[in-house]
């Protein structure tokens, strides 16, 4: 009989998302050197920021000077993929760690199994939502979530955005795009291609009910069980030394 | 020995280049113009791509350092140092070809 996998289920709150750059870094340490659980994680974070990905250029997708000037954090993170502004107040984000047994085959197919997860939880929520490869999840064809992952050690890292409300003219106020003459044009496209659970429910859920619906459908996809648990002490002690040596630092955050 | 002073002349050009698919390839590069063959001086790799190790990306960019721009030299070092690794958003062709293009004008 297959192995159950059993997550943590953590809830994590921090000022900035560097923060929790560190966490993710720390808990997939202590997972890959088996000193931790596999686990789950929703992140609250207190600033509005902009992520960029592992291999972007800071200087070529964020304008500095709109941050400045809204008091927007700039983050890298781990994973690769595309810069994204994320708001505290219309975001649920999640991060889940597992083992690469638990999601064998390809990375797209790792994508789709972890992908899953989203997918049945946003069913909970009586919503139609579709995995669509790469990594992003649709509903009536347009994008409400994006997600990222990294490999360490035989271990799966990844962490994505659930949109709950979306501002995109906001989103586009600290983001470069590639040709400034057609931001207007570039900005209406991705109106029609992004929505949130705001819009196609009618309401604007609660954060709890949209997390409740999660840990339901990470249960149901990855056949996991899902219990509530503390970090240990090896990942408090590695978040504090990689907030400070690395998310927290220009060397990395401005690297590229 | 007698040098010519026109062999002296050290131009180096910086370029930006990319292909567009389903995630933006950049590339950014110094290019060593001294001699025949252009030379690779300094060479930085950015985009939304996912590249697994991602560290993979700073490897290719040390070692594509003195590569002359000639599709040969490139492949070996594209191959050698894309062999273990997953890009997703960009082929190792779509590399080639964009390395390539700083060759032109």
């Amino acid at each position: 009989m297959a192995k159950q996998l059993e997550l943590r289920f953590i809830k994590t709150v921090t000022e900035s998302y560097k923060e929790q750059m560190a966490i993710d870094e720390a808990n997939m340490l202590a997972v890959a050197q088996g000193i931790a659980k596999p686990s789950l994680r929703i992140c609250y974070f207190k600033k509005p920021s902009v992520a960029i990905g592992y291999s972007q250029s800071v200087e070529e997708e964020v304008n500095l000077k709109a941050c400045n000037a809204l008091g927007v954090e700039i983050f890298r993170r781990m994973t690769g993929g595309g810069a994204v502004f994320k708001d505290p107040e219309k975001e649920l984000n999640y991060s889940i760690i597992i083992p690469e047994e638990f999601a064998p085959g390809t990375i797209i197919d790792s994508y789709e199994k972890l992908c899953a997860g989203i997918v049945l939880g946003l069913k909970h929520l009586g919503l139609n939502a579709e995995f669509k490869p790469v990594n992003d999840i649709i509903i009536n064809g347009k994008k409400v979530s994006g997600n990222a992952q990294t490999r360490f050690k035989g271990v799966i890292l990844q962490h994505g955005t659930l949109l709950i409300d979306v501002d995109v003219d906001k989103m586009f106020s600290v983001l470069k795009v590639s040709d400034e003459k057609i931001r207007d044009k570039m900005i209406a496209n991705v109106k029609q291609r992004v929505t949130s659970l705001k819009h196609e429910l009618g309401f604007k859920p609660s954060f709890e009910a949209v997390e409740q619906c999660l840990i339901k459908g990470f249960e149901q996809a990855l056949n996991a069980k899902i219990v509530p648990e503390e970090l240990t002490s090896f990942e408090k002690q590695k978040i504090i030394e990689l907030y400070n040596n690395k998310y927290n630092t220009d060397d990395w955050n401005f690297k590229r | 020995m007698k040098i010519a002073l026109k062999s002296l002349k050290v131009v180096v050009v910086k370029k930006t280049v990319e292909v567009k698919k389903d995630k933006l390839l950049r590339i950014t590069a110094e290019i060593h113009k001294d001699k025949n063959q252009p030379l690779i001086q300094d060479v930085r790799i950015t985009g939304d791509f996912f590249a697994h190790p991602e560290t993979v990306i700073e490897e290719l960019e040390a070692r594509l350092k003195g590569i002359a721009l000639q599709e040969q030299a490139l492949r070996v070092v594209i191959n050698n140092c894309l062999k273990n690794a997953t890009i997703i958003g960009f082929s190792s062709q779509d590399l080639l070809d964009c390395l390539l293009k700083l060759k032109g004008s």
